[in-house]
């Protein structure tokens, strides 16, 4: 029996093994707590309002229907990223399978000719609903790393930045999270619109193609528009200016986080010398051997693509590709060419038995 | 002597040494801290009145946080706290988002109550408990959403004014005033019962 004085409702409130029994946590101090009240008739209604009290405060309590799916899936995702490494073959699998997908696709609009890749995309399928939890991809490289992501939009990150997002993006909107540097070109999508979430800049986008700079231990982040229009509002918690600013092509914004104040700088027309390499890059093309095209892709992407130069050599190019992501530009010059491709990390596999001369 | 049940003690040290665990690299220890404090944080999370699927992934997304940023963080002299600051944080920060950083106090309290209790399983009559929990929700209905939070997780969770003022980002004599604000209602109304208790018994 307790000797605790319990003198008001709050003695109550404050005491742990109360607070647990009231919680209905502690059944086993039933006997305890009878012969508390039993021998302490005077502190009953005390006991009772601290007992109202407690419920009020816990209120609509969740029923804990899938609490334990929940916290298997919070357990797996941790496990995976432990073992991420070992998962690359099955992500390397979707993505072969999304190309492969793609390929069938084009192929029966293209052509009408059917492909015996059908069984493969069936077999790929199975593996996506495996694949729910979030991924992250780093560059630990010098150079920048290609990114595909989901949607099929693509991000080409700098050194020492990091994506996170989704492997199946399949939501009301495709979130990606970044850490450092990223250029990104996303592929268009009305009804879900594209956000790139920083540590202090959050871009929203349709479909376009921009660069997001936001470096943790850096007090400056930077939005700067290739194409399209981008949205941009700041990630801060308690920035003074609640703003969302909208941005249009070769226009830039720098935030500037000092003092907890924050500054925005918007350049109308950001000089060819402060952009990106990629940001700079046209890709227009006009009868364009593909050799040629394949390496302007290459230096641009950080990718190495193959193919067949001998067979490829009069395939010609001629085409606007300054809006699309990678793999969309991949795909396209595939279809212009007659041929297909695989993706297998960095590295594009394209296939195609050339193009006739008129 | 009256010693409360050695389990939260034991919990404590447990969750200190699973912590320990997590950060050089377990992620079992990890995983158990977020089978302990999954109802925790849900129960929190709902109260801000968001959509259960937004919890649920504010709740795996900090996880994984604190899986990548394993080596940047800290011991923690309590991973209750910890845990229910970060995701408190998370919301804040989907909520922001969401409304377009429109609102300055974006939050909601859920002050909805179930139809039942259980009273009997808690050593009150019914009756009694029915008419208690009537009469003091409508007390506590005219307080302010932040200081139902303070009081739930004072006397709930369990935290110290000094978590409670961190975890809300005030500071601590706003917590004890919403505290002494909230009890000192609950105190008036028992007054009252006292003294009519007095006319009419």
């Amino acid at each position: 029996m307790p000797e605790q004085p319990f003198e008001s409702v709050e003695d109550f409130l404050q005491d742990l093994r109360f607070q647990q029994w009231a919680r209905g946590e502690a059944p086993g101090d039933k006997r305890y707590w009878q012969a508390f009240l039993n021998s302490n008739p005077d502190k009953v209604h005390l006991y009772e309002e601290a007992i109202a009290l407690i419920l009020i405060m816990q209120g609509n309590d969740l029923q804990p229907v899938n609490s334990s799916r929940k916290i298997r899936q919070i357990q797996d995702a941790i496990a995976d990223k432990v073992t991420e490494k070992r998962i690359l073959p099955v992500w390397q699998w979707l993505r072969w399978g999304l190309a492969a997908m793609l390929v069938v696709a084009v192929g029966f609009w293209w052509s009408n000719r059917t492909t015996n890749k059908t069984a493969e995309v069936a077999a790929t399928e199975k593996f996506i609903p495996a694949l729910k939890q979030s991924v992250t991809r780093r560059n630990e490289r010098t150079q920048a790393m290609l990114v595909n992501l989901p949607d099929g939009s693509s991000v080409l990150l700098s050194k020492e930045s990091s994506v996170r997002y989704n492997q199946q993006m399949n939501g009301k909107k495709r979130v990606v999270y970044l850490t450092g540097e990223g250029f990104f070109e996303v592929v268009k999508d009305a009804n879900r619109p594209f956000f790139v979430y920083a540590d202090k800049v959050v871009t929203k986008v349709l479909g376009t193609s921009f660069t997001v700079k936001s470096y943790p231990d850096s007090a400056e982040a930077i939005v700067s528009v290739k194409t399209g229009k981008v949205s941009v509002s700041t990630a801060a918690q308690n920035a003074g200016s609640h703003t969302s600013l909208t941005l249009l092509p070769n226009q830039q914004v720098n935030l500037l986080v000092e003092n907890q104040k924050l500054t925005t700088t918007i350049t109308e027309v950001v000089k060819p010398s402060e952009m990106t390499p990629v940001q700079k890059e046209p890709f227009e093309f006009e009868f364009t051997p593909v050799a040629e095209a394949f390496k302007i892709l290459e230096a641009n992407y950080a990718v190495k693509i193959h193919f067949d130069e001998v067979k490829m050599r009069d395939c010609t190019l001629t085409a606007s590709l300054k809006d699309e992501p990678f793999l969309e530009k991949i795909r396209l010059i595939c279809l212009a060419t007659e041929s297909s491709f695989q993706v297998l990390e960095d590295q594009i596999i394209i296939s195609g038995n050339g193009c006739q001369t008129p | 002597m009256y010693f409360p049940t050695a389990a939260p003690v034991n919990a404590i040290t447990d969750d200190a040494a699973l912590w320990l665990a997590f950060r050089t690299g377990d992620n079992k220890a990890l995983g158990t801290l977020a089978e302990r404090y999954f109802v925790t944080l849900k129960r929190y999370g709902l109260k801000f009145m968001v959509d259960e699927t937004i919890v649920d992934d504010c709740i795996q997304d900090l996880f994984l946080e604190l899986w990548q940023n394993r080596h940047k963080i800290n011991q923690t002299p309590s991973v209750k706290f910890y845990l229910l600051k970060s995701l408190r944080n998370s919301i804040i920060g989907h909520l922001r988002y969401q409304q377009r950083f429109a609102s300055e106090e974006p939050l909601q309290w859920d002050t909805g109550m179930p139809d039942h209790f259980n009273a009997e399983s808690l050593l009150i009559e019914q009756e009694t408990l029915d008419g208690l929990i009537t009469q003091v929700n409508s007390q506590m209905a005219t307080l302010p959403k932040r200081e139902r939070e303070a009081l739930y997780l004072r006397y709930f969770e369990n935290l110290s004014v000094i978590e409670i003022a961190e975890v809300m980002g005030v500071n601590r004599q706003s917590v004890s005033n919403f505290l002494q604000k909230a009890l000192a209602r609950i105190r008036d109304r028992w007054l009252v019962t006292m003294v009519l208790n007095l006319f009419f018994f």
